[in-house]
């Protein structure tokens, strides 16, 4: 019976895109929110929401449209925070509401609009097609590359910017690289949690892994496997309850983190 | 090594740095002090590349630089270990540490006289244990030049012994020393060292042994602590 559940083409991809998705959402977790950038994930969802509604309008796969729009706005908000002075959160607040407004503005003047804004809002797991398992697995090749190859940067670029500037690395190039890597994800996430879900998916991976209180880097480690294993306990319990797998995942992934937290809080005590 | 010239740096209206003038060659060893606010920080950091003068010229001769920080803003939350934080001073860095690196990290971690930190959360450390792990991090690649911003400032005096001989043997590597400092204590100083007296522009500069003479003196009338 619980196999059943796989003989489904549609709930093939999801578990598929599902997976792609918690992988890389995982990978690029703790330079974001150890980064203290967590609302830029919020930010850029906004942003794509305002992406996928010009996307629909204009063309069959609004996706690509939602990701140069992204793109571009990740590169707006960080040069706004660097050589204005408004502080990053300001920045990022006033890229993403201006572009959720024209999202809406341009949802009520055009006539037939036929996406709903509830499947932009909490995403279409189960209607995804076999583009956007190739937009995914493309995306997740250039994430693990990126991380990979420029883990260490990425790692001081968090821990201690300013000696990462001394080291004469280009910690400017890697920030606007990591950003436009994040609106990428970003996007890909909204097609399948939705704009308002999609945040949940960068934090809730290190707000766990921290706990444990380890390396960096088994930090990450962590963080991957807990979102891949939260995201596919998630897609199958949505599945068996018929419920949402967006709202599911954010549920799974708040009872991890209570684990979590419980796990470390009875640890130390224990050790007292 | 470094040269330094017509320099100033205002913030805003307010005047930090004014008109330096400075050379600093190879293998020299300079204690800069000075009154709070007198622009020390703001000196080191411009040879750093992490201020921008408002006039003048600065070069410095290598790219090879350690820098251990007055402070470094770490989140307490944030996950990393000691081994982690001193591998990042490296300047060839790869995705596993190699067993000579870490060899490396765990003799210095001796010298340092805390030997039993390697795995431990960086976040969980003493301010003097933490001073110890950035010096470790700063000299690990073996600079050209070492900067120090009140390096001593968290440190127990019997370590500041110890401190003051791993300075030396620095320098007698030959690497050029800059170190901010409030306590310059005749103990660990000799006079082949030499002393940078700043408050704003350049009071004082030259040898240890000149300062005590000429300048201390006259500075203490104004400055008693």
């Amino acid at each position: 019976m619980w196999i059943e559940i796989f003989s489904y083409n549609f709930m093939i991809y999801a578990f598929i895109i599902g997976i792609l998705v918690a992988l890389v959402t995982a990978l690029i977790s703790p330079f974001i929110v150890l980064n203290n950038q967590s609302m830029l994930a919020d930010g850029l969802a906004h942003t794509s929401f305002l992406g996928f509604v010009i996307g629909v309008i204009l063309i069959d796969q609004p996706i690509y449209i939602a990701l140069i729009i992204a793109a571009f706005a990740s590169f707006l908000i960080k040069l706004i925070s660097t050589k204005a002075s408004i502080n990053n959160d300001a920045a990022i607040g006033v890229v993403s509401s201006l572009s959720f407004a024209i999202g809406l503005i341009i949802i009520s003047v055009t006539k037939g609009f036929n996406v709903s804004i509830e499947s932009l809002m909490t995403g279409s797991l189960l209607t995804t097609n076999s583009g956007d398992i190739i937009i995914t697995s493309v995306l997740a090749v250039v994430t693990i590359s990126f991380v990979l190859y420029y883990y260490r940067n990425l790692y001081q670029n968090v821990f201690d910017k300013e000696n990462i500037v001394i080291s004469r690395k280009k910690s400017i190039i890697l920030d606007y690289a990591l950003s436009m890597i994040s609106a990428l994800i970003i996007v890909v996430g909204v097609k399948i949690v939705g704009a308002l879900l999609v945040s949940s998916l960068i934090i809730f991976p290190t707000l766990i892994a921290t706990q444990f209180k380890r390396s960096f880097k088994a930090t990450l480690v962590i963080s991957v496997i807990t979102s891949i294993l939260t995201m596919f306990i998630s897609i199958y319990i949505s599945y068996l309850l018929d419920i949402p797998a967006s709202s599911t995942v954010v549920v799974i992934n708040a009872l991890v983190l209570l684990g979590a937290y419980l796990y470390k809080f009875i640890g130390r005590s224990l050790i007292k | 090594m470094i040269h330094i010239n017509n320099l100033s740096v205002k913030f805003n209206d307010l005047k930090v740095l004014d008109n330096i003038v400075l050379d600093v060659n190879k293998g020299e060893i300079v204690h800069i002090l000075g009154p709070n606010g007198s622009g020390k920080t703001t000196l080191i950091k411009i040879l750093l590349g992490l201020i921008r003068p408002t006039s003048g010229q600065v070069v410095v001769g290598s790219k090879k630089i350690g820098y251990l920080p007055q402070i470094i803003k770490v989140n307490n939350n944030f996950p990393t270990t000691v081994a982690e934080v001193i591998y990042s001073g490296f300047a060839k860095q790869s995705l596993l540490m190699k067993s000579s690196q870490l060899k490396l990290i765990a003799t210095w971690l001796n010298k340092m006289q805390i030997p039993d930190l390697i795995n431990k959360q960086f976040n969980e450390l003493s301010g003097g244990q933490r001073q110890r792990v950035l010096l470790i991090r700063a000299i690990i690649a073996k600079p050209d030049i070492l900067v120090l911003d009140e390096p001593t400032s968290a440190l127990d005096p019997e370590f500041r012994k110890r401190f003051y001989e791993i300075i030396d043997e620095l320098h007698a590597q030959g690497m050029t020393i800059l170190n901010i400092t409030h306590d310059l204590d005749s103990n660990y100083v000799d006079c082949s060292n030499n002393v940078l007296y700043l408050d704003r522009s350049i009071k004082f500069y030259g040898s240890y042994c000149d300062y005590l003479k000429d300048y201390s003196s006259k500075e203490h009338h104004h400055h008693v602590d």
